[in-house]
This record gives C-alpha cells, sequence and structure tokens, in this order.
C-alpha cells in the first residue's frame, strides 16, 4: 500500500471576492486550496498535537482558531449563507471543513458542535436573530448551548416543564434545564420551552434564545465523570427575553426541534466521523512510539474498528450530501446516530484495550486525553436521543414493526 | 424498505436502475438454473449494460441474485468479462476457477506451489477449459486445464449448504496446462468480485430481514406479536443499520474506480472495505434472524437457514470476514494511511 499522494499545490486567496465566489459554487476546488492553506499557514501549528486540557480551555483556544481560520481567508466560513457572515455554499463545504482539519492533524473546534446543531434552524426560521449573533459566533467571538434536557425530561423530551409565559413584548422565563452541552461557557442558550398548556406535550412548546447573561440566569457546570465540566445545569428565575428572540412562531417548537435533529444527528455525526478517522492514526502513532506490547486479537480489533469508522463516513457523507440537495432527512437518520455511537465507543474502547495499563497509569497528557475521552464517548449512546430511542424510532418508522402497546 | 443511498449522477439514471432491478428479480424468479440464469442474461443483453455502469449493473445483479439464493456463474462470468477488451481464450467457453479460501485470494497458490487447489461455482462443460489463477511472482496468470481433468478430480461442496453446487478442487498434483499462462490484470479483478460478492451478500440479508419481519409481525406469544416486544424491535433494528450501512459503503466502494471518488483511497483496499462488511452484516443479520424464529430458524419450517448457509459461504469467498478485518488491521498496525474510503 502506498501513502496518499500530497496535496495539490494551489495558490487560492480565499479572501478575494471572485476567488471566494469560485469556491463556494465547487467544494471540490474549495477542498483542494482549504487543504493547501492548512497545510502551509505556520499560524495553525499552535492548535496541533494537543494533550489533555480543561473543557474551558478547549473549547476557548478552539474559538481562537475560529477566529484566525475567519479572518485569516474566511475560509471556516464557507457552507453559511451570506446573510448571517458566511461566504455562500452549502453542507457539503461544511463537510469538507470538519474533514479537511482533521487530515491536517487538527481538531474540529468544539463551537462548531453547536453551531452546526443550532445554526441552520435559527437561520431558517428566525433570519434576524442568526443575521444579529451567528457572525459572532462564526468568528469564534461567542457560541451558544442548546437547552433541551430538564431534570424530569431526558429521553421524554415532550414532558418539559420550562414555562414561557408572554407578557406585552416579552416573554417570562422560569424552570431548570440540565445537562446542556457547552452551557458552562456560553454567551447565548436556544432553549426549548413550554408555551402552551402542561398537559400540550410537543404542541405546546416554543424555542427562544436568551442571553446568558440576563438577571435571573444561573448557570453550574457539571463534570463528567473525568472531571471535566462538559455539561451545565442552568436555572431560569423571572428571566425577561423580549418576544423578538423566539426561534419560529409560538408553539412552533417541536417542527423547530425537528428541523433542528436532522443537522445534529446528520452534521454531528460527520463531525465525528472525520475526527475519528484522525484519532485511529493517533492511536496507531502512540502505540509505535511507545513500543507497546499488542494483546491478542488486537489486530482484527484495529481492522474492526477501523471498519466501523469508514462505515460511519460511508453513510454519513451520503446524509450530508443529501441535505446539501434539499432532502428533509426522517427517521432514517437514526441509523447515522447509531454508527455513530458504536464508532466512537468501539475507537475508544480500542484504545482503553491497546493501551492497557498505561491507560490507567500513565500521566502523559496524551494518554490523559484518551482516559477524558472514553468517559465522553459513553455520552454517544446517551445524548441527542439515546441509543434505545433511535432504535425504537427504526423499529416504528422505518420498519413499521408493530408498535410496543399492540395487544 | 425504502433504500436511502443518493443516486449516483453518472452512468444509468435512477430509473433505468429501477426498472431493471425489477427484471432481474423477475429474470431469477423465472430461471430455476444457474444455465438459464446466464441465457437470459445474455438474452437481455447483460455485457452491454455492465459496460455501460459497471458499478450500478454488478450490485444489481449481485444484489437480486442474493436475494434469490441462485446458483449462478455470474461471479466467474463477470470476472472474465473484465479482463478488459480481450479476454483470455475468448474464442473458447471458459470457467473462471476461485481461489480456495484458505489461500490469500490476491496470491492465489503462493502457499502450497506445487498443489492444486480452488473452488468452481458450478461444473464446468466437458470440452470447455477451466482457467486456474496463479501467482507467478508478483503477478497472477491463468493457466488452463481442460474440464475433464477437473471434473475427474473435484468433489461436491455439500456440507454446510446442501443446495450448493460448488466444486472442491483440492489435489497434490500440477495441473497439466494445455495452453499458454495469460497474465492478467487479478487485483482489479479481485476488487470487481468482492464488491460483486459483498452486494450478492447483501441480498441474501434483504431477504432474511423480509422473513424475519413477516414472522414477527405473524406470530404471536403471550397474546401478542412478538414484534411489539422492544427486545426484538432493537435486535430488527441493528440488523436493518447493519445492512443499511453496509450498503452505504459497498456503494461507496465503487467512488476511486469510476473515477467519483477523491482518490485518496486504493480501488483494492476500497473492495476489502465493501467485503469485510458485508460480512459482518450477514453475521449480525443470520444471527438475528434465527433467533427472532424461535425454533423454526433452526429447522427446515422456514427458509431461513438457507440464507444462512449461503451467505456464510458467499463470506468466505475471496476473504472472510474475520481475514480482512485482520488484513486492514495488520496493514494500518504496521503503517499504512488510514484511507478516509468515503468523502464529501
Amino acid at each position: 500500500m502506498t501513502e496518499a499522494p500530497p496535496a495539490e499545490t494551489c495558490a487560492v486567496d480565499a479572501s478575494s471576492v471572485a476567488d471566494s465566489v469560485t469556491l463556494a459554487n465547487d467544494p471540490s476546488a474549495y477542498r483542494q486550496a482549504l487543504r493547501h492553506h492548512l497545510a502551509t499557514d505556520p499560524h495553525l501549528d499552535q492548535f496541533r498535537g494537543r494533550g489533555h486540557v480543561s473543557t474551558e480551555d478547549r473549547i476557548t483556544t478552539d474559538a481562537r482558531m475560529m477566529s484566525l481560520l475567519a479572518e485569516g481567508g474566511g475560509w471556516n466560513l464557507f457552507g453559511w449563507p451570506h446573510r448571517i457572515g458566511g461566504r455562500g455554499g452549502d453542507e457539503r463545504h461544511r463537510g469538507v471543513f470538519y474533514d479537511e482539519l482533521s487530515r491536517a492533524g487538527l481538531p474540529v473546534p468544539e463551537p462548531q458542535l453547536l453551531l452546526e446543531t443550532l445554526g441552520p434552524a435559527v437561520t431558517r426560521f428566525s433570519p434576524h436573530l442568526a443575521e444579529r449573533h451567528a457572525p459572532a459566533f462564526l468568528h469564534g467571538k461567542e457560541w451558544w448551548g442548546q437547552c433541551f434536557s430538564e431534570p424530569e425530561a431526558g429521553s421524554d423530551l415532550a414532558a418539559l416543564r420550562t414555562r414561557a409565559t408572554r407578557q406585552d413584548d416579552h416573554y417570562l422565563v422560569n424552570g431548570q434545564k440540565l445537562w446542556t452541552s457547552h452551557g458552562a461557557t456560553a454567551t447565548r442558550l436556544v432553549a426549548l420551552v413550554r408555551t402552551g398548556t402542561p398537559e400540550s406535550r410537543h404542541r405546546g412548546l416554543s424555542m427562544i434564545m436568551l442571553d446568558v447573561d440576563s438577571p435571573g440566569v444561573t448557570v453550574r457546570p457539571i463534570a463528567l465523570a473525568s472531571g471535566d465540566n462538559e455539561l451545565a445545569e442552568i436555572f431560569f428565575d423571572d428571566v425577561l427575553v423580549p418576544a423578538d428572540q423566539l426561534v419560529g412562531e409560538e408553539n412552533q417548537g417541536w417542527a423547530v426541534a425537528m428541523f433542528l435533529l436532522q443537522y445534529e444527528r446528520a452534521m454531528y455525526a460527520w463531525q465525528s466521523a472525520s475526527a475519528a478517522l484522525r484519532r485511529i492514526t493517533e492511536l496507531r502513532d502512540l502505540l509505535r512510539e511507545e513500543q507497546l506490547p499488542l494483546p491478542d486479537g488486537a489486530r482484527r480489533r484495529f481492522g474492526a474498528t477501523y471498519l466501523d469508522i469508514v462505515t460511519l463516513r460511508a453513510r454519513s457523507s451520503d446524509t450530508v450530501r443529501r441535505l446539501a440537495g434539499g432532502d428533509t432527512v426522517g427517521p432514517e437518520a437514526s441509523v447515522d446516530k447509531v454508527l455513530l455511537a458504536s464508532a466512537e465507543q468501539g475507537l475508544l474502547d480500542l484504545a482503553r484495550d491497546l493501551l492497557g495499563p498505561d491507560f490507567l497509569l500513565s500521566e502523559s497528557p496524551r494518554v490523559r486525553a484518551w482516559r477524558a475521552d472514553w468517559w465522553y464517548s459513553r455520552s454517544a449512546t446517551i445524548l441527542g436521543g439515546s441509543a434505545e430511542v433511535q432504535r425504537t424510532i427504526l423499529a416504528d418508522h422505518v420498519l413499521h414493526l408493530p408498535k410496543e402497546d399492540d395487544r | 424498505m425504502t433504500p436511502t443511498s443518493p443516486t449516483p449522477t453518472t452512468g444509468l439514471d435512477a430509473e433505468t436502475r429501477k426498472s431493471l432491478s425489477e427484471s432481474l428479480t423477475q429474470l431469477f424468479a423465472d430461471s430455476t438454473t444457474g444455465d438459464e440464469v446466464t441465457a437470459a442474461l445474455t438474452e437481455m443483453g447483460w455485457a452491454e449494460v455492465e459496460a455501460e455502469d459497471t458499478a450500478a449493473a454488478t450490485s444489481l445483479l449481485f444484489r437480486a441474485q442474493g436475494a434469490a439464493l441462485a446458483n449462478t456463474t455470474a461471479l466467474s462470468d463477470t470476472m472474465i468479462r473484465s479482463f478488459e477488451a480481450d479476454p483470455p481464450y475468448a474464442a473458447s467457453k471458459v470457467t473462471l476457477a476461485l481461489p480456495h479460501p484458505s489461500d490469500d485470494a490476491a496470491r492465489p497458490g503462493a502457499q502450497h506451489t506445487s498443489r492444486t487447489r480452488a473452488i468452481l461455482l458450478d461444473r464446468p462443460l466437458t470440452d470447455t477449459l477451466v482457467l486456474l489463477p496463479t501467482c507467478h511472482g508478483d503477478r497472477v496468470v491463468l493457466r488452463a486445464v481442460a474440464a475433464e481433468w477437473v471434473l475427474d478430480r473435484c468433489t461436491s461442496v455439500r456440507g454446510f449448504d446442501p443446495a450448493s453446487t460448488w466444486l472442491l478442487l483440492d489435489i497434490p498434483d500440477e495441473p497439466p496446462v494445455v495452453a499458454e499462462p495469460v497474465v492478467v490484470d487479478w487485483v482489479s479483478a479481485i476488487g470487481l468480485g468482492r464488491r460483486a460478492l459483498a452486494a450478492e451478500i447483501l441480498g441474501v440479508c434483504d431477504a432474511a430481514l423480509d422473513l424475519a419481519r413477516e414472522h414477527v409481525a405473524a406470530r404471536h406469544q403471550y397474546g401478542r406479536a412478538i414484534g411489539s416486544f422492544q427486545a426484538v424491535r432493537h435486535r430488527l433494528s441493528e440488523a436493518f443499520v447493519a445492512v443499511e450501512s453496509a450498503t452505504a459503503v459497498v456503494d461507496a466502494s465503487w467512488n476511486d474506480v469510476v473515477g467519483e471518488g477523491s482518490l485518496d483511497t486504493p480501488p483494492e483496499w476500497a473492495s476489502v472495505v465493501a467485503k469485510a462488511r458485508a460480512g459482518r452484516a450477514q453475521s449480525e443479520v443470520m444471527r438475528t434472524g434465527v433467533q427472532v424464529l424461535g425454533a423454526m430458524g433452526l429447522t427446515l419450517e422456514s427458509t431461513m437457514h438457507r440464507h444462512v448457509t449461503r451467505a456464510a459461504a458467499l463470506d468466505l469467498l475471496l476473504g472472510g470476514q474475520a481475514r480482512l478485518e485482520t488484513a486492514l488491521g495488520d496493514a494500518l498496525l504496521t503503517g499504512t494511511t488510514a484511507y478516509p474510503f468515503a468523502s464529501i
């Protein structure tokens, strides 16, 4: 087997208007130009080969990387519409961006996770909010958190109780959100709240954007078992939110959430698939450098894990192309989610087993990162709809099996 | 079930593919022997369809063949046609013998130089030639022998799959070659063969999954359809994920062959990935299929057993899941690039 051929060298200046239009119309040209930029910009080296750092440091550093890319050619702005500060293009550009970062040994910036989840829905349902706030998000100046889960509403999202009551041109928000990703550091939150009666289930929900520094918002970080503050709980006590910060119409929240889930399932899966290819290479390199003895069965497991990663890539790249083509991605996106979870947990389990005693005993920054990531990977079968929910969606809506309450 | 893979942008359009797929299903339903299938395909002008869009034609033909559990020589015929414009011994009817599953399929015969061993998909006609692929240094040559010589020395392979038409040749003799050996592009041929087998395995999986779905909807226990129990539903969802995802893999494995890929991944690597993934899918689908059918799954009452044995045989041919996963892991651990395989 031979190594992959080197990137075609080309000098495209993405900041020039003419080149920018060309790149926005042609994802392959964008890929080549971006590949060249990532391989040659020395300022990016500081973001490579990072060991374990706190969640807060990681997200702040990643945001700086976004600023650098945005201001040094606008490389991370492709795939987003002009009116929210993007350079045009579609989901394929964003997919290429994550893949090329991973190929160049760079992380997919943490804020991009929720930019992908929240950006398209806010742009679609409340363009005025996206125009106001998304440019700062794209430039790494701020990032948003997603407030869906509550103490009594995890998998059963439609049971949520945080209430928003209309008062003139404001909403008064009261309640509690839990397990909010990036909640500890986010500037703005996009929350699913109840505007209908308590019994209204999914019909009485609305999506609303609010500022974390509004009076009455309290944020308390939640540490994962790794000690990292990946999540937060957020309390709302009589928080006044301008009514124009609704995302979509009142009581349209479920439709907004369903639109958003397409991106959460599809784009997050692709981000993970891209990063996993970089991580399995890093694992191989670490094993070789440390000359660790491989346990029995290691060769087959390594191959099988690689197979899981490229399977996710094959499926997920199809889905990203469908989104870019304007298709609605329905319940079949649960396939992507199931694959994502097996690829990610499989990779981290492989790392744990192949690193052997080092996984527990080593204090090297790289091994500490594998340990923290191992814990984080356990969330792959929980967040965004648990593994059980995904299988039930497939059984109900794709396979059309008898319903669970059929007697 | 609705396939969710996007339509390729080149070659046969979606409508043509759909109608071809229906014709193939009908063709396999109407034919009772491999010879009938071969004749019907010839009448359809299959070689031309294949020349127009190898990826679509191969995927459709072998998926339909798998779903029908048909025994044909389509794999041998397709691989022979791939030997470019001037296939060896084009004047006569020839059969390609496939490497013995214990051999590295990419290097047939390299492990046992004085032994002759191979698999034939069906009995060759008398007065025809059998081509034995044999590793010769870095290249693979085809050695032609008389069908009678093979027929006198081979045995039927019916142990696991009584419906199989396979023949096993495994003897400690050099074959009496009847013509000058021909060098062929074996790497490409075996890549094609692996993609075809992957599609065929998924066809067997489609049929097994349909059987399982029908059964769990019809079979009642404890006063309800067993398909309404979460444990059963989730297993079938997982089997579905296995088939859907392997389908995406097999589709993507053609990209670098037909020039749509980023040329980052060698086509032979991609074909190993496709075959290994299909092998994994059949192992998951068959385990689930047999389980949800209860006792019927392991008796002759249901046809599930035929899917299990056929899938196992197809998995073994040209490298099984276990062997290929190990080969991928070996290559990666010794420094081969973790090729992206599929890209946006």
